[in-house]
């Protein structure tokens, strides 16, 4: 219970709310980190970090929060840096993040097939001053 | 256990990728009875990483390149403890072309050349225009979108697709070397921009082109050659693992030992036999093949199987624009070059020269995770700046010649085994001096191009260590067998019924993508066997 409690605090200070979207944590993503080949490939990568917060951790408040994670992502680069990247592997691939995303930016939610892009067509008129250079590559005695 | 033997095929080919699915379409289009050897197996289009919701962090799985990471059973592991560079590459039905950035320019004609021109390595025993119609019949069947006329290189046909569209992020730097007066041009790609042949669709500009195409616009060999090759009657046995090379009591190839995926040991007797499993296998398979006539390794008389392995290192210069690009639009590689400093300047203080070559931007995993920038810092600040670099990069990518050296190698590692037990390479690679002021000279070009364009912030990465896509030179190409490992067809010296497509015959690997001249000088071989088939049917 305490390490779920934990997790959830943490991911809420590394990917934290945005509009009107919860943290990492309050959007559940905890359960998915034990089950990232990442995770696996490093066993007691998490727990470590788990570890290294100071007892009161959950009692201060965010900006202490972040120091304390701050000196752990120091001290212990490796552990945490799997815990990075297990946490933004499960915060990048949620369909509300992602829908999130989407409403700033052109980018679509959802994988890239089968709906792809639309571009504009290939302009030719950009061609315009490279064309009239006269060709320049090495010429080579047959 | 005894090996179950198999009807001797006129050819058999080691290695369906880029350049075993090209001779096979040409030899089995002329009537040879062909069959295919593969570890891999078939790669399902319609059920691409790229049609998935974690298609991101697929990316980062089955899908990673490094095959060391990927750990798929058909994979082998490569011991690079002893290389700065990870050699990557895909194993299946199109081998690396599944996964790659469809990129075909072609070697100039001076690089077949360098030692005549320039003084280093060796001359190619063939020119850029005995290969030339072999290109061209090899754009046809792959399938290239692009525009003939650029000025950087000899004329060729029209393409045979109008060129994939460029989107914002190349748009703006064409105009920046187009204001520093500097070489660019669309990239020659194997990307349908419309569809062509019978099945093949237009590109959807989705992006990931390395995870898979359901509209089968990606050129991978397995939706252009092998759909012509198995219809001329060609043969291809998928999960079967080459464990050697069998010879005759002449000293001549007689076929190949295999294993299957329960364990089973073939064998496959043959008239010829094709070496296509990339710089680093077919150098692999050479060196198990030991016998007391070759105790150090098939075809290696000169001492040469392994030596030579070139990459093209690759450098990377990144701009971060304040506006935005949609960089997420379009396939991640197919885009635009300079090729302003690709020949020998001595102002520079190096020989041979660099391409520059841009590629679009990640997806927001990708962006934010860093892939090829710093990873967005986790925190109250992460979310803002995510969105100021999501779809607003672009990169140029730095490719420099890459002279060959004997030290660089592949030797094999008898302490590291694949899932079949068999002894594994190990890769031995340096940076030489000129390589790396190539890099370093190609990257202040790419900070200066960047500026041009307006970048607001420009991030530099002299060497990319996870490049190492190109694998080459392991059994070069000479007329001297004291020099060469094959000859001017990819003809071994030692064994003459055996040949090698692959980019092991390379001699010197230029400054672009190699897949296009692979292709064509498979393409060139399998015509020479098609040639000599009366030779064939005596040896018979």
């Amino acid at each position: 219970m305490r390490r779920r409690e934990l997790l959830d605090v943490v991911l809420d200070r590394l990917l934290p709310p945005v509009d009107e979207l919860g943290g990492a944590g309050a959007l559940g993503l905890a359960a998915s980190l034990d089950r990232d080949p990442l995770a696996d490939a490093a066993p007691g990568a998490l727990d470590e970090v788990l570890a290294a917060l100071p007892k009161d951790f959950l009692d201060r408040d965010g900006e202490d929060q972040d120091r304390s994670l701050q000196q752990i992502e120091t001290q212990q680069a490796e552990a945490f840096s799997i815990l990075i990247s297990v946490a933004y592997n499960a915060y990048y691939v949620d369909p509300r993040v992602l829908e999130r995303i989407e409403g700033r930016t052109a980018y679509k939610a959802g994988p890239p097939q089968p709906r792809g892009y639309e571009i504009e067509p290939f302009d030719e008129t950009l061609l315009a001053q490279i064309s009239r250079r006269e060709p320049f590559w090495r010429k080579v005695d047959p | 256990m005894a090996a179950i033997t198999r009807e001797p095929v006129d050819v058999l080919i080691v290695g369906a990728g880029a350049s075993g699915a090209a001779a096979a379409w040409r030899l089995s289009e002329a009537g040879l009875d062909v069959l295919c050897l593969e570890q891999g197996d078939w790669t399902d289009h319609a059920r691409a990483a790229s049609a998935e919701p974690d298609w991101e962090v697929r990316r980062d799985r089955e899908w990673n390149p490094y095959p060391n990471h990927r750990k798929l059973a058909v994979d082998y592991p490569i011991n690079d403890s002893d290389t700065p560079i990870l050699p990557l590459m895909y194993n299946g039905v199109g081998g690396s072309t599944l996964h790659w950035g469809c990129c075909f320019p072609r070697l100039h004609p001076s690089d077949f050349r360098v030692r005549t021109l320039d003084g280093v390595a060796d001359d190619w025993p063939l020119d850029y225009f005995e290969l030339e119609p072999y290109y061209e019949l090899n754009d046809r069947m792959m399938g290239i979108s692009g525009i003939a006329g650029d000025p950087a290189n000899p004329r060729r046909a029209p393409r045979p697709l109008p060129p994939i569209s460029l989107g914002r992020g190349a748009e703006r730097m064409a105009a920046a070397f187009d204001r520093l007066g500097w070489h660019w041009w669309p990239m020659d790609v194997a990307v349908n921009s419309r569809p062509y042949g019978d099945d093949r669709g237009a590109c959807n500009y989705c992006g990931p082109c390395d995870l898979g195409c359901p509209q089968r616009a990606r050129a991978s060999t397995d939706v252009t050659y092998w759909p012509a090759a198995l219809g001329n009657g060609a043969r291809l046995q998928t999960s079967a693992r080459v464990v050697e090379i069998t010879l005759d009591a002449r000293g001549r190839a007689s076929g190949a030992q295999w294993i299957d995926t329960a364990g089973n040991t073939w064998h496959q007797a043959a008239r010829v036999v094709i070496l296509a499993a990339n710089g680093v296998g077919t150098a692999r398979l050479l060196l198990l093949s030991t016998s007391r006539r070759f105790p150090d390794g098939l075809a290696n008389s000169s001492g040469l199987v392994g030596a030579n392995l070139m990459h093209h290192v690759t450098g990377m210069v990144t701009g971060i624009f304040d506006d935005d690009l949609e960089a997420y639009k379009g396939p991640f590689a197919a885009s635009i070059f300079s090729q302003e400093f690709y020949e020998t300047d001595a102002s520079r203080g190096t020989v041979r020269g660099l391409q520059l070559m841009q590629i679009r931007g990640d997806g927001p995993l990708g962006t934010a995770i860093g892939r090829y920038l710093p990873q967005i810092p986790w925190g109250a600040d992460h979310h803002e700046r995510l969105l100021a670099r999501l779809g607003r990069t672009a990169a140029l990518t730095v490719t420099t010649e890459d002279l060959p050296r004997p030290g660089n190698r592949v030797s094999l590692d008898p302490g590291l085994v694949d899932s079949s037990g068999l002894p594994c390479p190990a890769l031995h690679y340096e940076i030489d001096d000129n390589t790396w002021a190539l890099l370093g000279y190609g990257s202040e070009r790419g900070q200066e191009v960047f500026s041009e364009a307006g970048a607001a912030e420009i991030v530099t990465q002299r060497l990319v260590p996870g490049t190492g896509f190109h694998l080459l030179g392991t059994a070069k190409m000479g007329d001297d067998p004291a020099t060469s490992v094959v000859d001017r067809f990819g003809q071994a010296h030692d064994v003459p019924n055996l040949f090698v497509v692959d980019g092991s015959t390379f001699v010197t690997c230029g400054a672009v993508n190699p897949t296009s001249t692979i292709q064509a000088l498979a393409l060139r071989t399998a015509e020479h066997i098609v040639e000599g088939r009366r030779a064939l049917e005596a040896a018979a």
